[in-house]
């Protein structure tokens, strides 16, 4: 095989697809034709790492041949393991591949080649600039992204370069995803790819240390709520991005200083209140650590407030925490588990009222009836006692009442969530705190060694040197030499020993950074809950035991929607 | 003093060729006796804008990532040295280059036949500036010519 160091320019590369007869090793390839551009050469897309050619085979079937123009270390190893991982699972987003090791002949070497379906789309850039009179179309394209994050991360899968140029859109909507190239897959840990992904869709920390199944959550959320925002005011993808350049509405630029963003600062006061909110959730989200990020929540339409939500509005799909960072809008709609309950009551309304008369008329019944007027007060005043507490029941057995009873319940209960979440958060910090110590102990501990190794060397070796008079020179020597070897055989002891306790130590410290993004998680879910919680409390008029006897006798029917 | 910089539609970059066509090109460079200089710096030159051209092009063409000039001097004055389409433009986006090459050439090659051999293989090459040579040096309108930009 070729010596790998230098590869082929895109120039020669197209060189060689000239004559597919004679550059490719498969024979579907070699008998394939090349689309032309306008120079009248092989059609070509070029990339950072490498250039992708459009080719149809004899019998029709298209493919896409990527060619590299750079070396990629493991580049092999990496390939056959995403390549039968995703040949397992079979993910709807993905697209077939092989890596052919010496796939194209560049004058007189072989190169590597991948070879894929060619995916009959445009790239997302291309796709919303065709579509911005259409937000129904990107309100259902922002689902099926979040569909397929979704997906990636439930197969423990990250892309590593989630981005506009790698989001194809085919004719009828549907999303694939391509170049897996610096694709993250289990049991890829030790292998990173050369490339930390595009940078207007990464934080500005991405390095190849954040390498692992996490690494898509910035690029996730902020593709995700760009498109929201864009599905609720697509006016704004001519205002923010007027060349239809790589990134969709926030760049680089933004990410370095969120509050002298300009883009930013237009979305945030923009005058549709869906665009403001999702702004001020894309402004939360891209202020986090990146470790501190969640996993973005899964799409389904979740019960409670999303589903009361107009299914045209974009934030019909925006996930449960997100929902505590937002305001909610003036006015908002009654909910439908709020209204049933109230037409329960409309058809229990006669049976109440009755009963209600029947049980007041009781206590002047037995007034009237009994003979000695202390009997008949006696009587009188055990059956209001009775009655009242008749009444006490009808009044919490009411729906309202227990519908009532159960949302506080339920108020109760996150409110107590959130502060179990809080206390863990605290509990994790604490730890971290505690750890840290540790850490300057096992430095410093190292680094004392370390002198007091290199004085006892230094002492022994002065000792033999000041001998130098009374005994043979050559015996001096070997004795420094030996004392030379000791030191640094004990030296070499004494880093081992002390990587040992680094290892399990910096496995603790990732283990607890983990524990923490969690924790913060959890709480931002909590409080979620807390808020929906409270809110629909709120918005559940308390009935009162007077009210419902009043209103029972008055035959109307308690309203918790008045 | 070096530095960097973002090369993007909005943000494009200019590369300014300026091509030596006085008399002093005819001359022949190294073993070949009828390679002359002016050939050998056409060839390269054709050979680099495809290269910029390709290295733009993306799914739905070529993107003007850079805006290129190419400028003559050797006569009595400096003017572009491309021709066809091109002519009398000084500043071209690469968009506009790839679509209008002056020619399409076949040149044959000799490529390795994959059994130790050699075999003449025809392969495409645009053309968009000319070997010239003829004139004198003239440096100074030249360089006026590097304020438009």
């Amino acid at each position: 095989m070729a010596k790998l160091q230098s590869f082929p320019s895109g120039f020669q590369y197209q060189e060689a697809v000239q004559h597919p007869d004679r550059c490719f090793s498969n024979s579907d390839l070699r008998s394939a034709s090349f689309e032309r551009m306008a120079l009248g050469l092989p059609k070509m897309i070029s990339g950072n790492f490498g250039a992708v050619f459009p080719m149809t085979s004899a019998s029709g079937h298209k493919y896409a041949v990527k060619c590299f123009t750079r070396r990629v270390p493991h580049q092999m190893q990496r390939y056959e393991r995403i390549s039968a991982r995703l040949s397992t699972l079979e993910p709807w987003w993905a697209t077939d591949f092989q890596y052919i090791p010496q796939g194209i002949r560049v004058e007189a070497s072989q190169y590597p080649i991948l070879h894929m379906n060619w995916v009959n789309g445009c790239t997302l850039t291309h796709w919303i600039s065709q579509h911005t009179n259409r937000p129904a179309a990107i309100t259902k394209l922002a689902h099926c992204f979040d569909e397929m994050v979704h997906d990636l991360s439930n197969s423990g899968l990250a892309h590593g370069d989630l981005q506009a140029g790698n989001l194809l859109v085919t004719d009828d909507g549907q999303l694939h995803l391509v170049d897996y190239d610096g694709m993250y897959v289990p049991g890829l840990d030790g292998l990173p790819p050369d490339e930390v992904g595009h940078p207007d869709y990464q934080p500005p920390s991405r390095s190849q240390n954040d390498y692992g199944p996490a690494m898509d959550r910035f690029s996730a959320w902020l593709i995700s709520l760009s498109l929201k925002i864009l599905a609720a005011a697509p006016e704004l993808w001519d205002q923010l991005n007027p060349a239809h350049d790589e990134y969709l509405l926030l760049n680089r630029h933004e990410f370095l200083d969120l509050n002298s963003s300009s883009r930013l600062a237009t979305l945030c006061s923009h005058r549709d209140m869906e665009v403001r909110r999702l702004a001020q959730v894309t402004r939360q989200i891209l202020s986090l650590p990146p470790a501190a990020i969640p996993a973005l929540a899964v799409p389904s339409p979740s019960p409670g407030r999303a589903t009361a939500a107009s299914p045209t509005t974009a934030l019909g799909a925006v996930p449960g925490w997100m929902r505590s960072h937002i305001t909610e809008p003036a006015g908002s709609p009654v909910e439908p588990e709020a209204q049933e309950p109230a037409r329960h009551s409309q058809r229990n309304d006669r049976w109440h009222t009755w009963l209600v008369r029947i049980l007041i008329a009781l206590p002047l019944i037995a007034f009237a009836g009994a003979g000695d007027w202390r009997l008949r007060l006696a009587v009188f005043f055990t059956m209001i006692f009775l009655v009242t507490m008749a009444l006490w029941l009808l009044y919490r057995r009411d729906p309202l009442t227990q519908r009532y009873t159960e949302l506080t319940r339920a108020r109760r209960k996150a409110i107590s969530g959130a502060r179990e979440t809080s206390g863990r958060i605290s509990s994790v910090q604490r730890e971290i705190a505690g750890v840290e110590p540790t850490e300057k102990r096992l430095v410093s501990r190292h680094t004392k060694e370390q002198v007091s190794l290199k004085t006892d060397a230094d002492r022994r070796q002065q000792k033999a040197s000041n001998e130098i008079e009374s005994i043979d020179r050559k015996l001096i020597a070997d004795q420094i030499a030996e004392i030379q070897r000791e030191l640094n055989a004990a030296q070499i002891d004494m880093d081992e020993r002390h990587q040992a306790d680094r290892t399990s130590f910096d496995q603790r410290k990732t283990a607890l950074a983990g524990q923490l993004g969690q924790a913060h998680s959890d709480h931002l879910a909590a409080q979620e809950l807390v808020l929906d919680r409270e809110s629909r409390v709120a918005s559940a008029r308390r009935p009162r035991f007077g009210r419902f006897v009043s209103s029972a006798l008055r035959e109307e029917a308690p309203n918790v929607a008045s | 003093m070096p530095y960097t910089a973002e090369i993007s539609r909005t943000n494009p970059s200019c590369f300014l060729f300026l091509v030596d066509q006085s008399a002093s090109m005819v001359d022949t460079i190294g073993e070949a006796p009828c390679l002359r200089k002016s050939d050998v710096v056409a060839d390269s030159l054709n050979r680099l804008l495809t290269e910029v051209a390709i290295r733009c092009a993306k799914e739905e063409g070529v993107r003007d990532y850079f805006h290129v000039s190419v400028l003559g001097y050797g006569g009595r004055s400096v003017q572009s040295a491309l021709t066809g389409a091109l002519q009398g433009h000084d500043l071209i986006p690469i968009s506009q280059v790839a679509e209008y090459p002056l020619r399409v050439d076949q040149r044959v090659r000799l490529k390795p036949d994959g059994a130790g051999g050699v075999v003449e293989v025809k392969t495409d090459f645009p053309v968009w500036v000319e070997a010239q040579a003829n004139g004198l040096h003239n440096d100074d309108v030249t360089l006026g010519h590097m304020d438009v930009w």
